[in-house]
Formats: structure tokens, C-alpha cells, sequence
């Protein structure tokens, strides 16, 4: 096959195979496998070559911490937290608010997005009903919470671990430059929430006092278990924060953690096993052969120049177009087949100029986290809140959301602006 | 709308935080639950049953009325019982007394969940309760009359509850 009729095959495939992501009309984990089989077929790659474009590192660090919230999320830990958060807001609809919101984002930072909303909206819902008040607010705070959280650290949120297992940035870099950026951003959020919210949400005494009725003992089904399971998970953070001294990878220490977890929990390994989000894996993987196709074709250095051209080789313009494209993309589409394709882009930019790339992977990383508040369907989370409250007869239109998150969400990416430009441009 | 694995999981963890709050110890065990429907000419027999790895399985017939068959320690005792219970059915459609005998079942159920709400929900005086056990205690001899002049038809299997 010429390299010309390579190049059209290629990104023939590769430009439907995401088109049909984006339309939502087939499951992504399908379209992606259909695609990557192509690129198999049409031999744009052989199978070994298939094999070496999946990252192992992100796939496996992603396998390894969904076992070990499998395990964790059983005792109840989860829930404990976050009725004690209620009860230390004595019921004020607000600081319920607020502490849930804290509890989410330090859950995100630690786990990935969509387990925390589905392990902390249960918590939520039942305190709504029993507050008598709507979820809506609550839902909408626990999206954007938890993304933000995933946005702190390398494990939060799957655009991280891609960006870290390719980057070669560590658990501590993402702590040093992510974390405080996190913070702010959530302070920031958090004062608008309240502007938009503080009116709405009242309660009637007798029914805060409902909430000091909860015991968040009996939410802890196996001590012994959360014991183990919460020491586990303390040397797991301990090794993230240790990997680059100790010179192992945060995919490693990760899978040590998940494996003590399960050898010393009588958990069910089949069950365990069988709560991995194996769509979600293999959707990974897919992606990374396609990618991996347009990569080893010259698409991808092809695009780096002429982004290069339309930026003139400047850093400040290239880091900013990153972060407010990787906002805006992230918040229609899909972030991960979005980072997925940016991460060998920024790393031909890299190969092509002499230019510090450092900055663009935390536009990235900003960009493809936060810009996933601004829609619906804007990460995966989002996706799962809805369905949980169309569940719960409480609908959350496209329009309604997006009227609060995505100006909150381009308020994010205006400070992120400001962050990245003070701390690493000027 | 359908319910991903995510939302069940929401359902469930809702479920288990308001029984726990309510005093009680909820234990999860995943399985499946099979929904089975037999056509026996014009009636339609339907049962629900469990299977999972800890080896308690609920039958229960659905239609065409509700009846808890009982719990069994595997998945070869659901189905024998299953036979037997479609072999009685079919059996029991040559009656010409067979649409009497639905319908008796149905009232039965519904006059169960009656006494269920009327002493749930009314202190019954203890005359109106002796009322019911001297009826019942009627109803359970006339059952053992029927059985002593009628002809067995069925002999596959020992009544559960008719000696």
C-alpha cells in the first residue's frame, strides 16, 4: 500500500471510528474495537504492533485501583463519611452541601470520577428525602466536585494517568502543580455555587433534626476489613508519593496494593474481578491502537506542525490554545479520545522545537479535567448523575445544567489561565 | 428507563443505607434471578427463581396466582419441582372445575392479604378473631372431607401439605 492510500485508510478510520464516539449512536467500547480491528486489517499495524501502541501502565493502574475500591467500597467506608459529614453540618442545607462537596472532591483525587458519584449519590439522595428538598443542586454540586477533585492528582481522573504514564510526570509533580490549582478552583466554585444556591435551599427545623437521627456505625458492615483495606490504601498513596525515589512506576504500586488487598480480604475474587469496569478498560485499549495507527502514518506530527505554524513555536500561545481547546472539546465530547490523541501531539511538539512541553501537559490536564463541568456530557460522570436522578424522577435538562456549570466551568479554566501563565510562562 | 450496572449499584447501596438505619442486617448476595413462563393451553404459569454461589434458592410462582414455593439447596431441586408443579397444571386443565379452581386460588390470595391489612392496620376485637379461627378450622376440615372422597389423579409426587 502507497503512503498516500495509507494516509487516506488511515484517517478514513480513525475520523469515523471517532465520529461515531462523538454521535453516542453505538457503544464506544464497540465503535472503538470495530476501529482498531481495522487498522489491524488494513495492516496498518500487525498485532505486535497493536499490542506495543496499548500503554500497560494506564490500563494497569486503572485495573488496579478499581480493584481496590471494589474491595474498600463493601465496608461502607464511603457512606460512614459522608453521613458523618452531614451530621457535623447539623442538618444546615448548605454545609450539607458543601461538606458532601468536600467529601466527593478528596474521594475523586483518590478515586476515578464515575465510582465516587455512584458510591456518594446514594448518601446524597437519602439525605434529600429526608430533608424534603430537591436533589438537583446537590447532584449538580457532586459533578462538579468530583471533577475537580480528578483533576488534583494523578489517580483522580483517567486524562491524568494517561497524561503521567506517557508524560513521565509522577504521582508528587501532579500534587505539587495540580493540587494547589484544585483548591483554588474549587474556592472559587464553591462562592458562585453559593450565590446561585444559598436562596433555595431551606429546611424546616424538624427536619434537620432528622438528620442527627443517622448513625453512621451501622453504614460499616466489616470493620476488620476496612482496617486492612484502609491500611492497604494508606501504603498505596504512600508508595505514589515514594515512586519516583524508590524508582518504581504508579502502575506497580498500585498493583502491589491491589494485590496484598485481595490476598489479605476474603473478598470473592470472581466478584471482585467481575465489578472491574471492563467496557471502560477495553475502551482504553481500542483507543490506543488507534492512535497508536495515526501516530506510526505521520498524522500526528503532520498536525504538531501545523499547530506549531499557526503558534509560531510561541509557548504561551501554544499552552493557552491547549488549555482552552482541551475546555471546550472536553466539554461536548468525550475527554479521553480527546487526550488520547493530544498526548503524542504534545510529544512531537517536544520532539520538533526545543520548547519546554511541561506546561502544555498541565493544559492539557486542566483543560480535558475541568472542561468536562461545562456539559452533560461532559465525562462520564456527568452522564451517570443524570441517569441517576432521571431514575429518581428529578429530569436535569441540558440547558438547565448548562446554564450554572458552564459558565462555572469557564471561570475554571480563567483562573487556570491565570495560574499557568503566573507559574509557568512568565 | 433501563438501569445500567452503575445504577443498580446506586439502588442498591440506597436500599442497604435506610434498612441498616432501620436495624437491619443486609447481607448481598449476587445471583441471578430467572423469570419462567409456561403456556398450558389458555393459562399461562409463571415462576421466578434465584440462583447463587451460596446455596439458597427462592422459588416462587407468579401466575397464575402468587404462591412462595419454598426455598431449596440447588438449582436441581427448582427444576423437579417445576416439573412437577407444570405436570400438575396440565393434569389439572382436563378438570372441568379447572377455571373454578384459579379463580378460588385468586380469592384465597386476596382474602390472605385482607386478614393481613385488617389486623395490621385494626385492633380486632379477640370475638371477631375467634370468628376467623373457627372458619379457618371449618375451611381446613372441609379440605380434608374433599381430599377423603375425591379420586387421586396425581401420583408422581407426595402432597406437600395433605397427608
Amino acid at each position: 500500500m502507497s503512503h498516500q492510500v495509507q494516509l487516506i485508510t488511515v484517517s478514513t478510520i480513525f475520523i469515523m471510528t471517532y465520529g461515531i464516539i462523538i454521535s453516542e449512536k453505538i457503544n464506544r467500547t464497540k465503535i472503538a474495537f470495530i476501529g482498531a480491528i481495522a487498522m489491524i486489517l488494513f495492516k496498518v499495524l500487525n498485532l505486535d504492533e497493536a499490542f506495543l501502541a496499548i500503554d500497560l501502565h494506564t490500563i494497569s493502574l486503572l485495573i488496579a485501583m478499581m480493584i481496590i475500591v471494589n474491595i474498600l467500597k463493601t465496608t461502607g467506608l464511603f457512606q460512614y463519611v459522608a453521613i458523618k459529614a452531614a451530621k457535623l453540618a447539623k442538618g444546615d442545607p448548605w454545609k450539607i452541601l458543601i461538606m458532601l462537596s468536600v467529601v466527593t472532591a478528596i474521594a475523586s483525587g483518590l478515586l476515578d470520577n464515575v465510582t465516587t458519584v455512584l458510591l456518594i449519590a446514594p448518601v446524597t439522595l437519602v439525605l434529600t428525602d429526608t430533608l424534603k428538598i430537591n436533589p438537583i443542586p446537590y447532584m449538580i454540586a457532586l459533578i462538579i466536585s468530583s471533577n475537580i477533585g480528578g483533576t488534583a492528582t494523578l489517580i483522580g481522573d483517567p486524562p491524568n494517568i494517561m497524561i503521567g504514564a506517557e508524560a513521565g510526570l509522577g504521582f508528587m509533580d501532579f500534587i505539587k502543580n495540580m493540587t494547589p490549582i484544585a483548591i483554588v478552583i474549587f474556592a472559587v466554585t464553591f462562592f458562585l455555587m453559593k450565590l446561585i444556591y444559598k436562596k433555595q435551599l431551606h429546611v424546616k427545623d424538624e427536619l434537620k433534626a432528622k438528620i442527627s437521627q443517622f448513625d453512621e456505625q451501622k453504614t460499616l458492615t466489616d470493620k476488620p476489613l476496612l482496617i486492612k483495606s484502609l491500611i492497604v490504601l494508606g501504603l498505596t498513596i504512600l508508595g505514589f508519593i515514594l515512586h519516583q525515589y524508590i524508582g518504581l512506576e504508579t502502575s506497580s504500586v498500585a498493583l502491589t496494593g491491589a494485590a496484598v488487598l485481595m490476598l489479605i480480604s476474603k473478598s470473592d475474587v470472581e466478584e471482585v474481578l467481575q465489578e472491574i469496569e471492563w467496557p471502560t478498560i477495553f475502551f482504553f485499549a481500542f483507543l490506543f491502537i488507534l492512535v497508536g495507527s495515526i501516530e506510526k502514518v505521520g498524522i500526528i506530527e503532520s498536525i504538531a506542525k501545523q499547530l506549531l505554524n499557526i503558534t509560531k513555536g510561541d509557548l504561551v500561545y501554544t499552552t493557552l490554545l491547549i488549555l482552552w481547546v482541551s475546555a471546550i472539546v472536553s466539554a461536548f465530547l468525550d475527554n479521553i479520545p480527546f487526550v488520547a490523541t493530544m498526548i503524542p501531539l504534545i510529544q512531537s511538539i517536544g520532539v520538533l522545537t526545543a520548547m519546554n512541553i511541561t506546561p502544555l501537559w498541565w493544559a492539557l490536564a486542566l483543560g480535558a479535567c475541568l472542561g468536562g463541568n461545562g456539559t452533560l456530557v461532559g465525562a462520564s460522570a456527568n452522564v451517570v448523575v443524570a441517569g441517576i436522578l432521571e431514575k429518581h424522577k428529578y429530569k436535569i435538562g441540558f440547558a438547565q445544567y448548562m446554564k450554572v456549570a458552564f459558565p462555572l466551568m469557564l471561570i475554571s479554566i480563567a483562573v487556570s489561565t491565570v495560574y499557568l501563565y503566573v507559574f509557568y510562562l512568565r | 428507563m433501563k438501569l445500567t450496572q452503575g445504577l443498580v449499584n446506586v439502588e442498591q447501596d440506597m436500599h442497604c443505607l435506610l434498612l441498616r438505619q432501620m436495624g437491619a442486617k443486609v447481607e448481598i448476595i449476587r445471583g441471578v434471578v430467572c423469570y419462567v413462563k409456561f403456556h398450558i393451553g389458555d393459562t399461562v404459569v409463571k415462576y421466578a427463581y434465584n440462583i447463587n454461589k451460596k446455596g439458597r434458592y427462592f422459588l416462587q410462582r407468579r401466575a397464575p396466582y402468587p404462591l412462595s414455593v419454598g426455598t431449596f439447596e440447588s438449582e436441581e431441586d427448582i427444576i423437579g419441582i417445576i416439573k412437577h408443579d407444570i405436570a400438575q397444571f396440565e393434569n389439572a386443565r382436563n378438570s372441568k372445575m379447572f377455571n373454578k379452581f384459579i379463580q378460588t386460588s385468586q380469592d384465597i390470595n386476596i382474602l390472605l392479604k385482607q386478614f393481613d391489612d385488617l389486623y395490621l392496620y385494626y385492633n380486632i376485637p379477640l370475638t371477631q378473631f375467634e370468628k376467623f379461627e373457627k372458619i379457618v378450622g371449618q375451611l381446613q376440615n372441609l379440605i380434608t372431607e374433599t381430599k377423603d372422597m375425591s379420586e387421586r389423579v396425581y401420583f408422581d409426587k407426595e402432597p406437600d401439605s395433605l397427608k
